[in-house]
């Protein structure tokens, strides 16, 4: 933000202290239950239900622990198996959508074949015309071929293609000089070793920003794997599970909840400025 | 003849290198295309039938019978309008409006805005299922603290017996609430984001005018960061038909608080039976709303349009 060496108006001054009263506030009634979650992690179960406002009597870290063994019932899929299968997803789609998403950017930004308009422009107009794919229809397809849960099926519905990422990568690859490449034409390279030696590299910058997003928006995935893979269930849907059917041990699902977030938080820190700069939503979250 | 030649070489290897680069996305895009659309468009024609084990063409049965619920007072699906239409109001015109005068606000600097902007920006990147189990955990009636806090005022009286997330009375404006809770922020920032790239020699002209801080608002701010209000206005048309996490995590649908893509996923989940009629809603709720964001969409940038700077 900007300095405003402007002196303020009485208006603006007052203006300017409510909304930071009411900021602060805001701040507070967000911070506030996350706290109280952490410090009530650290009890025990009837230490818990007996004080809910109180520090804990004798520090549980134990529940740190304990709470990988939380485990799902019907699927038997304990805290552990969640925070793998979360990582599973987050690996394979990431860089899977991000792969694909960036060489068919590549080719359609840079080679200039009449298809490759045609791919940009139908691009273009699913961006902005919506497409409300029937839940039902994707369960039934998944059910008729076997892969209703199944790490492939997930995987499969997961990819996306020719989205915003790929307008992105797109928009970037097209300002991109092609010097580099023709350079490395003359020398002998072939066109799938300048796009992995030359145009990969350089794209890393834009490639970073697009996948830390790609990684925080897979390891909070929840719909997907609910509907369509409950038995590998990710820690979004696990937790969710765990907190209707949880009889009495709060303070441990407290613990695995800060557990989840814990990654999310350390790339928030990393890359704070990167992941402000480069979020495209806001309103409700539905 | 030679560099010819090496010409059509690399041009060749080029196309082979377009099609091996395109086919897997291509191919995956087409067969997501075709099955969400086409296989929507057939199942919205078929029903289930228990005797043969298999879907069946029934006609146009499963859109009559979308009339027929509407009207139908013991059906759930118009309170899901409803209670739809309702979310996609406050986001687009309270929190949307509300957003942008505490962005214009913001952006003058005001003091700690660095720690605001991080705290706020938090319920974006934090996952939907740890928000709502928060908040759902504040108001627990044996375990909450906002219940116990009442208590100690001695406001017993206001708890429901039931529990706030599941007394009709309570539950609704307690989702409506929590909806303002964690989408303020990300909008804030968004805007924020948007303000801070307009030039600088743009707002010191202003200044340089004389003109005060409501009419630099509304004369010079609102146009230029028009095109991102109009991404989240439009985004905020989605809600209509895609809203239903806060109410699957917070209320799982009860105390008549259950949205329209909440109540789709309830009949996908009923069995094959309902697979038809959701997918015969999917299509209508497409064909009604697809021409509805376009039309928005062109009066946004005849009221917003984008300006070069």
């Amino acid at each position: 933000m900007r300095e405003n060496k402007v002196k303020r108006s009485k208006s603006e001054k007052i203006l300017v202290y409510v909304l930071v009263a009411l900021l602060s506030i805001h701040s507070l009634t967000l911070l506030y239950p996350f706290l109280w979650m952490l410090m009530n992690s650290f009890k025990t179960a009837n230490g818990f239900v007996k004080d809910i406002w109180g520090l804990p009597v004798s520090w549980q870290f134990q529940n740190w622990i304990d709470a990988f063994e939380l485990t799902i019932p019907n699927v038997n899929v304990t805290f552990a198996g969640m925070y793998l299968n979360t990582l599973f997803f987050v690996v394979v789609n990431v860089s899977l959508n991000m792969f694909f998403n960036a060489i068919s950017a590549y080719v359609v930004a840079k080679y200039e074949f009449k298809a490759m308009k045609v791919i940009y422009s139908i691009a273009l107009i699913f961006f902005v015309v919506p497409m409300f794919g029937s839940i039902a229809t994707l369960y039934k397809f998944l059910v008729d071929v076997k892969l209703y849960d199944t790490y492939a099926g997930i995987v499969l519905i997961s990819l996306q293609f020719f989205n915003a990422t790929f307008l992105f990568l797109y928009a970037f690859f097209k300002n991109l000089s092609w010097t580099y490449a023709e350079a490395a034409f003359i020398d002998g390279a072939g066109h799938f070793k300048v796009f992995m030696s030359i145009m990969m590299p350089m794209s890393i910058p834009a490639l970073g920003a697009l996948g830390i997003m790609g990684v925080i928006g897979t390891w909070n995935e929840f719909f997907n794997v609910y509907m369509y893979a409950p038995s590998k269930a990710t820690i979004g849907v696990g937790l969710h599970i765990l907190s209707l059917n949880i009889r009495g041990e709060y303070p441990k699902l407290f613990a695995a909840m800060f557990i989840s977030l814990l990654p999310i938080v350390v790339v928030f820190c990393c890359f704070q400025k990167t992941i402000m700069e480069n979020v495209s939503f806001g309103g409700i979250k539905g | 003849m030679k560099t010819a030649k090496r010409k059509l070489t690399i041009r060749n290897k080029g196309i082979a290198f377009c099609v091996i680069a395109l086919a897997f996305p291509v191919a995956h895009f087409l067969f997501m295309f075709f099955l969400q659309n086409g296989g929507t468009f057939i199942l919205s024609f078929q029903e289930f039938s228990v005797d043969s084990g298999k879907f069946e063409f029934i006609g146009w049965k499963n859109f009559t019978t979308i009339f027929r619920i509407l009207g139908n007072e013991y059906s759930e699906f118009p309170l899901a309008l409803r209670n739809s239409l309702i979310f996609f109001l406050l986001n687009n015109f309270f929190i949307l409006p509300i957003s942008i005068c505490c962005a214009i606000i913001c952006y003058k600097r005001i003091p700690f805005s660095n720690v605001f902007r991080v705290i706020l920006f938090l319920p974006t990147v934090i996952s939907p299922v740890v928000l709502a189990m928060v908040y759902r955990f504040a108001w627990d009636s044996t375990v909450g603290f906002i219940p116990q806090i009442l208590e100690q005022l001695n406001l017993q009286e206001l708890i429901p017996v039931l529990g706030f997330l599941a007394d009709k009375k309570t539950a609704m404006p307690l989702l409506l609430f929590y909806c303002v809770w964690i989408g303020l922020g990300g909008s804030i920032i968004l805007l924020t984001g948007a303000i801070s790239k307009i030039p600088d020699h743009l707002l010191e002209l202003d200044r340089l005018y004389g003109l005060s801080f409501f009419k630099e608002v509304w004369y010079v701010i609102l146009p230029l960061i028009g095109p991102t209000v109009s991404i989240l206005f439009l985004q905020g048309l989605g809600v209509i038909l895609g809203f239903y996490m806060p109410v699957l995590l917070i209320t799982g649908g009860a105390a008549d608080t259950t949205t329209y893509a909440f109540f789709t996923i309830q009949l996908t989940n009923g069995g094959q039976s309902n697979y038809g009629f959701a997918a015969a809603l999917s299509l209508v709720s497409t064909l009604i709303m697809s021409p509805v964001i376009l039309v928005c969409r062109y009066f946004i940038d005849k009221f917003f349009p984008a300006y070069e700077y």
